[in-house]
């Protein structure tokens, strides 16, 4: 093909294609396109990716969404163009044509043209990297642990923010909204991956290594997300979720935390639910303030029952709206949707309002604390702890009486 | 078929192979009886596969009446007696001997019964020698092959024990130059004399042996005998009873990039460095149960170690009394950093708390809290 | 034992026996039934072989998608429990990746490599065999383990520690890693043994630059793996020992780093994928210009760009990490790299339609497939792009988006190219063509099973599904119709439209087995040398071999350019072209003879690792009958001297014979 012929060759294709965009295909490529991002996003997905709630999540979204845009106009292109020539270069009795062998310069033009759009996305992408990656502009630090198969936050003495003894936490993670928090993670067995879509990407906790992630809320609520690197058994079920809180309400959560442990009322319940807890319970979990009958501090030894060598430190469980990680609701249904469903200039005083007596989720922590490991996945069998020298991964079946369950409940209800 | 020899040594191997399985059942201590069971399994199975291949070096009737004439010189009753030697020898000395001469007994009978069958195998002598190459090469190669390069590795790794590192350094630069300059040569003259080649590598082997010979005669150098007294795993936190640990021990490490934090010692001030955190702190949340790596980096004139009191735990003895839990790491002169793992399963007692310390700096510490 | 390059007076091919000069070590001489397939080396069979191994266990991992896409058709799945279902997608990929494209790739490779280039069979036929066995014994031992105890259950990317005996204590992952170490020796092999024979026994005149495209893509792929396995190897070899004798190199608590194993894995991990995808690539560009009537448009392009995609493809393994925590200068550079190498893949895309852009298309089923893949492949293309833009990444990475991602990379990609291929091949390989009207059906019913499978994938991973869960619930899975449940079970049922349209294609084979009429010489008007000769080709290949002179050298003998009107004029038919080369056949033709030894050999391997496993006893029975195999191997009369072969010659040779046969 002579030169001009080639000039014509490529104004054709221009063309076709603007020809095949055009009437139609334009209506019916809008249609589509709408009723793509429609379903894919619009449907209050608790983590949605393309929703951003925090300024990290924005640097992300920013980046993403004309990323996306591109990739889809360079796949219609390429679609048109193998469909207008399916179309057009049917056999339809045309003789063999000329066998040529490529056309070098129009060629090298098409390479050329995607290699400069992606030298475009690389210098914004450079930028995102580097933004997210910034450590010296940190307001707050929490330190964030992954285990199988839950997340302990602890927050360190931080007296800008009141917190003047660290706290510990799991489940969920309170964070004060217009702050910036610096995740810092690990892991005490596996890799696990922490992520809030709403207000990040995601980063990996490895053991050994402490990896940093940045967090923003821009206003109160409650943010979900998901373990992502796989984990292990009940890798599906290791959830976490973030509570933005206004800086008040975080000062009033701080202070609820650091609040000194309150011992069930004499001859009550949850008394006797105290014994059953220091019998049973201790042994792995930590209720900090917690005393034995000799008057000495009961310190759980989770190191030498759990492979992780660590269980969730139940000091203030009943101001969470989880158990077991945040595998379950420690809410009712009607309760949690009261508080998830608030509007975020209340939703931080619902919040804080804890778990009453009326809202708690007896039916699920009853169970957990019937069998646990019916209720989720776990190397908790007795048979199956050759590997970790009679170490358990996650909570073993106790053998408690309905009578010790009823004591316990009453026992946790009272740890506000 | 199947010759006689084969029958016999096909009948030790399953013997063999029962008494193996008997002595998985029967004794307590299967390691000694399994592998010598196993060790005969082997030889059996190989007897008998050369027996049956070799027809057990009969010479077949009326075939090859004139091969008897071709019979030629051979090493190998002189290797077996060699190998008898050996073996009483060993039976008075030690088994390692015993058992080497068992295995110069076992190849020596094998390679003897090769030879005297390919010897009648036809009345040409080179087809002779072709047959038994084909028969033996296979085995022989690779065995002399590992036996010389084991050699000439063994003799090299003498040599590097014994002169000093840097010594050893331009030794292993000149050894691999000249191996280059071989490579080399080789390919700028593809039609060099074999024999020449065969002379060069010869020469260099004889080389690398000989000096091997010498180097384990006097000895690896002192800094590898005083080190190998040394315990490098859980470093001594008292005086430096040697100079010779891994002077920069971070350098080897990845983990330098997602460490907890690294602990500096500036003019007589101990700081530690976190991410996250823009001031220099002077306590460090730890996490209980979670390996956490720390470096300690120090910028004073002396050498320095970081040590974590971690409370106490209980001593080795007498029963019932406590020594101080230390960790700590190796010492770091000016400028170097060493690496601290610590995994701390509890916090620390009710009044008591955890802190690093840097022995001969005074009133300096970081506290370790463990939520 | 590159004995083709030989030329030994014989009265017949094919009978020239090789001498049991040594009794017991004859070379095995059946022509037929079960022996003729077991103890064969010609690269055919072997090639054959891998094929229905390959269906077999792409049906295997068929069936574990079908049983997760179950699993996952509504919340709260209740198919299989937690530890099933991770079993079962481990070894899903595993499965498909290991199990199915490589092998599958590895048959087309070894069927079509010595017919492309014009050879009478590989440069080492033993070896070859070997491959096949090892690849054989190596999936049957990492299967074996579902009735031992249960399977694998870390996924294929196996990251530690949750690889380690704590976190995994059956011996599933044993059985992967040894399984995996098996079948990459056979890998191994087979790289060596295909870049010798493209290297060396190409045809007279055929140039690299006129060699056809699937065989330069399948020469990339051996190179890749050739580097590739290795690394895989060492990653695979420190968790056998960290699992099996008590080794620590990723023990957290001894000071290891477990990042290590993701870097290993991955520096094979990511060059796998080019492994996986290239030789559809190759198909694709065979197909689409046999079936334009047009050559590859701008051949030296996608030449190059197959070989900068094996170049740059070790450069970009760490993407697969940027939420590792590697830093930001290290996810920035991964992040380039990964840019740049969608720019040969491009060009790879923008030659294929402009290959066929101003042809004469014919739609075949192997041309749709073809065209199929274009469309699709550049969907995975593009959604692989997304991933290079590290930030966006860190959201997407773990969720199904990847899921949709690879699927569209290595089913749009890789599974279509094959599926082409073997539409197109069928009538070399068996001399009988696939029903084209089932084709049609099958080809709509897998692309839009597939569509409606992996399509919304990419949806569930925007809306945050991760992958690898067991369960998804509905508290997470939002509002409305369009949440998680409703495209989980829109993905579930295409899975089974999917599976619909591959049994589709069983069928056709039975019904196409069944069918007596013969294909045509040259059905599809074919171009490359492969079409050069009978269907199915004789057991030599080529009765002379052809001197070549263009690219495309089978169609430039069937026509002319007409140098007045830029037109093609048929000038041979091949019928024509079949009964020029049986006139002028060679008469001197020595082929491999079978033997015994690449089968035993390969089945000591799987008995060492299950001693490993089980008790090291039985592995020193497994290296009994490796070290004896190997001893017959070495043996065995491969270049025999050409007495052997000489009828006429009372020298030793014959006598020797007679003492054999006592």
């Amino acid at each position: 093909m002579n030169h001009s012929a080639k000039h014509l060759y490529l104004k054709h294709l221009v063309t076709s294609v603007l020809r095949m965009v055009g009437k139609k295909s334009r209506t019916l490529f809008g249609v589509s396109l709408l009723s793509f991002i429609a379903a894919s996003c619009a449907k209050n997905a608790p983590q949605d990716t393309w929703q951003p709630k925090g300024p990290n999540a924005k640097i992300i979204d920013d980046l993403q969404q004309p990323v996306f845009a591109v990739a889809g106009v360079i796949g219609l292109i390429v679609a048109v163009a193998v469909i207008y020539s399916v179309l057009k270069y049917k056999d339809r009795g045309q003789p063999i044509p000329e066998q040529t062998h490529g056309k070098p310069a129009l060629e090298i033009t098409l390479t050329i043209i995607p290699a400069l759009i992606l030298a475009v996305v690389a210098v914004f992408t450079f930028g995102a990297i580097f933004k997210l990656a910034k450590t010296d502009d940190t307001e707050m630090i929490i330190n964030v642990t992954g285990q199988q198969w839950w997340w302990e936050y602890d927050y360190p003495v931080q007296n800008d923010f009141g917190i003047t003894q660290p706290i510990i936490s799991s489940g969920q993670l309170v964070l004060p909204v217009g702050t910036k928090v610096l995740l810092r993670e690990t892991s005490r067995d596996v890799i696990h991956s922490y992520w809030i879509p709403a207000l990040n990407g995601k980063r990996d906790a490895v053991p050994g290594r402490i990896q940093t992630l940045r967090l923003e809320a821009d206003e109160p609520g409650i943010f979900t997300g998901q373990c992502t690197e796989f984990c292990g058994l009940s890798h599906a079920n290791m959830r976490m979720e973030a509570v933005a809180l206004s800086k008040a309400d975080f000062a009033k959560w701080v202070a609820n935390q650091q609040a000194a442990y309150v011992a069930p009322a004499k001859d009550s319940l949850a008394q006797q639910g105290e014994a059953v807890f220091l019998n049973q319970c201790v042994r792995c979990h930590q209720v900090n303030g917690l005393m034995r009958a000799d008057g000495t501090p009961a310190i759980a030894a989770p190191d030498e029952n759990v492979w992780s060598g660590s269980a969730p430190n139940l000091t203030h469980l009943m101001s969470r709206n989880t158990f077991a990680g945040a595998s379950f609701d420690l809410l009712s249904k009607q309760c949690r949707d009261e508080v998830w469903n608030a509007p975020s200039d209340v939703i931080g005083t619902k919040y804080l309002a804890g778990v009453s007596q009326d809202c708690l989720n007896q039916k699920d922590l009853r169970s957990w604390l019937r069998n646990a490991p019916e209720m989720l996945p776990m190397y908790a069998n007795p048979t199956q702890l050759a590997a970790t020298g009679g170490k358990y991964r996650g909570m073993p079946y106790l053998a408690l009486s309905e009578d010790d369950i009823s004591k316990l409940v009453a026992y946790l209800l009272t740890l506000k | 078929m199947f010759s006689t020899g084969f029958k016999y040594f096909m009948g030790v191997t399953v013997l063999s192979v029962v008494a193996l399985i008997m002595s998985l059942f029967v004794l307590d201590q299967v390691a000694i009886a399994g592998v010598a069971l196993s060790m005969l399994v082997v030889a059996a199975a190989l007897l008998g596969g050369i027996a049956v291949v070799t027809r057990d070096g009969n010479r077949q009737s009326g075939v090859n009446e004139q091969s008897t004439d071709l019979v030629s010189q051979s090493i190998w009753p002189l290797v077996t007696s060699i190998g008898v030697v050996f073996l009483a020898l060993g039976l008075v000395i030690s088994s390692a001997v015993f058992f080497g001469g068992i295995v110069i007994l076992l190849a020596a009978l094998a390679e003897w019964m090769v030879q005297s069958w390919s010897e009648r195998a036809s009345k040409d002598a080179n087809y002779n020698a072709s047959a038994r190459k084909r028969l033996l090469n296979p085995i022989e190669f690779p065995v002399l092959a590992a036996l010389g390069l084991g050699i000439v590795i063994f003799s090299f790794s003498r040599i590097m024990l014994t002169v000093d590192k840097t010594t050893g350094a331009s030794l292993f630069i000149v050894f691999g130059s000249l191996v280059l300059i071989g490579g080399i040569l080789f390919a700028i003259k593809p039609d060099m004399k074999r024999s020449l080649g065969a002379a060069i590598c010869v020469l260099g082997a004889v080389g690398i042996v000989a000096g091997g010979i010498v180097s384990a005669t006097s000895g690896v150098r002192e800094e590898l005998v005083v080190a190998k007294g040394e315990s490098h795993m859980a470093p001594e936190c008292g005086e430096e009873r040697s100079e010779h640990f891994d002077k920069n021990a971070t350098g080897t490490l990845s983990l330098r990039s997602s460490v907890s934090a690294t602990i500096e010692l500036l003019d007589g001030q101990l700081t530690a460095r976190l991410v996250g955190f823009q001031d220099p702190q002077k306590s460090l949340t730890i996490s209980r149960s979670a390996p956490t790596n720390l470096i300690f980096h120090n910028l004073d004139a002396k050498d320095y170690r970081l040590v974590a009191e971690l409370g106490t735990r209980a001593a080795a003895e007498p029963e019932g009394a406590t020594e101080k839990n230390l960790v700590c790491t190796q010492l770091a002169a000016q400028g170097f950093e060493q690496l601290l793992l610590l995994k701390i399963d509890k916090p620390a007692p009710e009044g008591t708390s955890y802190r690093l310390v840097v022995p001969g700096v005074e009133g300096q510490s970081i506290e370790l809290v463990v939520p | 034992m590159a004995i083709m390059e030989r030329e030994i007076e014989v009265i017949t091919p094919i009978t020239a026996t090789p001498s049991s000069t040594y009794g017991v070590l004859k070379r095995p001489v059946a022509a037929t039934g079960w022996r003729a397939w077991v103890f064969t080396v010609d690269h055919k069979k072997l090639g054959l072989m891998y094929g229905v191994t390959a269906m077999f266990f792409f049906i295997v991992g068929g069936v574990e998608a079908l049983l997760i896409r179950l699993q996952l058709a509504a919340p709260n799945g209740k198919v299989l429990n937690a530890d099933l279902y991770n079993q079962m997608f481990t070894m899903h990929a595993t499965t498909m990746v290991f199990l199915f494209v490589m092998p599958m790739a590895a048959g087309f490779a070894n069927y079509f490599i010595p017919l492309q280039i014009g050879a009478r069979d590989v440069a080492f036929p033993r070896m070859n065999a070997l491959g096949f066995w090892l690849l054989l014994f190596g999936g049957i031992f990492i299967n074996l383990s579902w009735f031992l105890g249960g399977a694998a259950d870390g996924g294929w990317f196996m990251y530690a520690p949750n690889s380690g005996p704590v976190f995994s204590p059956t011996h599933g992952i044993d059985f992967w890693a040894f399984g995996l170490q098996i079948a990459g020796i056979a890998s191994l092999t087979g790289a060596i043994n295909l870049i010798v024979t493209v290297l060396n026994m190409r045809a007279p005149g055929m140039t690299l630059m006129k060699m056809p495209i699937f065989t330069w893509m399948m020469t990339v792929v051996q190179f890749l793996l050739l580097f590739a396995v290795p690394v895989i190897t060492v990653a695979l070899f420190l968790l056998s020992f960290q699992r099996n004798f008590g080794a620590r190199f990723f023990d957290v608590a001894a000071g290891a780093d477990p990042l290590l194993w993701q870097h290993l894995f991955w520096i094979f991990g990511h060059p796998e994928v080019y492994i996986l995808v290239l030789p559809s690539f190759g198909i694709v560009s065979e197909v689409l210009p046999v079936f334009s009537r047009k050559p590859l448009f701008g051949y030296p392009f996608v030449v190059f760009s197959g070989a900068a995609i094996g170049f740059v493809g070790w450069g970009v393994w760490a993407h697969h990490m940027f939420a590792s925590g590697l830093g930001p200068v290290s996810v920035a550079v991964f992040s380039l790299t990964t840019m740049a190498i969608a720019v040969p893949t491009g060009v790879k895309i923008i030659n294929w339609t402009l290959t066929m852009w101003g042809g004469k298309l014919v739609f075949s089923t192997a041309m749709k497939f073809s065209i199929g893949l274009i469309v699709l492949f550049t969907v995975g293309g593009l959604s692989g792009v997304t991933h290079s833009v590290a930030p966006s990444d860190t959201q997407q990475t773990d969720t199904y988006y990847i899921v949709a991602h690879f699927h569209y990379v290595l089913f749009g990609g890789g599974v279509l190219g094959i599926f082409s291929g073997l539409y197109y091949w069928w009538p070399k390989m068996f001399g009988k063509m696939l029903n084209e009207r089932l084709g049609n059906w099958n080809f709509w019913l897998m692309v839009i099973g597939m569509n409606l499978t992996f399509g919304p994938m990419h949806i569930l991973g925007l809306q945050g599904q991760p992958r690898r869960m067991y369960q998804f619930t509905n508290a997470r899975s939002g509002e409305g119709l369009f949440n998680f449940a409703f495209w989980n079970l829109v993905a579930s049922i295409g899975s089974f439209v999917l599976a619909v349209g591959i049994l589709l294609f069983l069928i056709n084979v039975v019904i196409t087995a069944r069918n007596p009429t013969k294909s045509p010489l040259d059905p599809w008007n074919a171009r490359s040398l492969e079409w050069m000769t009978s269907n199915p080709p004789k057991e030599h290949n080529f009765d002379v071999i052809p001197t070549v002179h263009h690219l495309d050298e089978f169609f430039h003998r069937k026509y002319e350019e007409d140098s007045a009107t830029h037109t093609m004029r048929q000038i041979a038919t091949a019928e024509e072209i079949m009964a020029e080369q049986e006139r002028n056949a060679d008469a001197h033709i020595h082929m491999p003879s079978p033997s015994y030894w690449p089968v035993v050999l390969a089945f000591g391997l799987p008995v060492i690792t299950f001693g490993m496993i089980f008790s090291h006893l039985i592995a020193v029975f497994g290296a009994i009958i490796v070290f004896f195999a190997a001893f017959g191997w070495a043996l065995e009369p491969s270049t025999a001297p050409a007495s052997d072969f000489e009828t006429n010659n009372s020298a030793p040779g014959k006598a020797l014979e007679s003492v054999g046969k006592s």
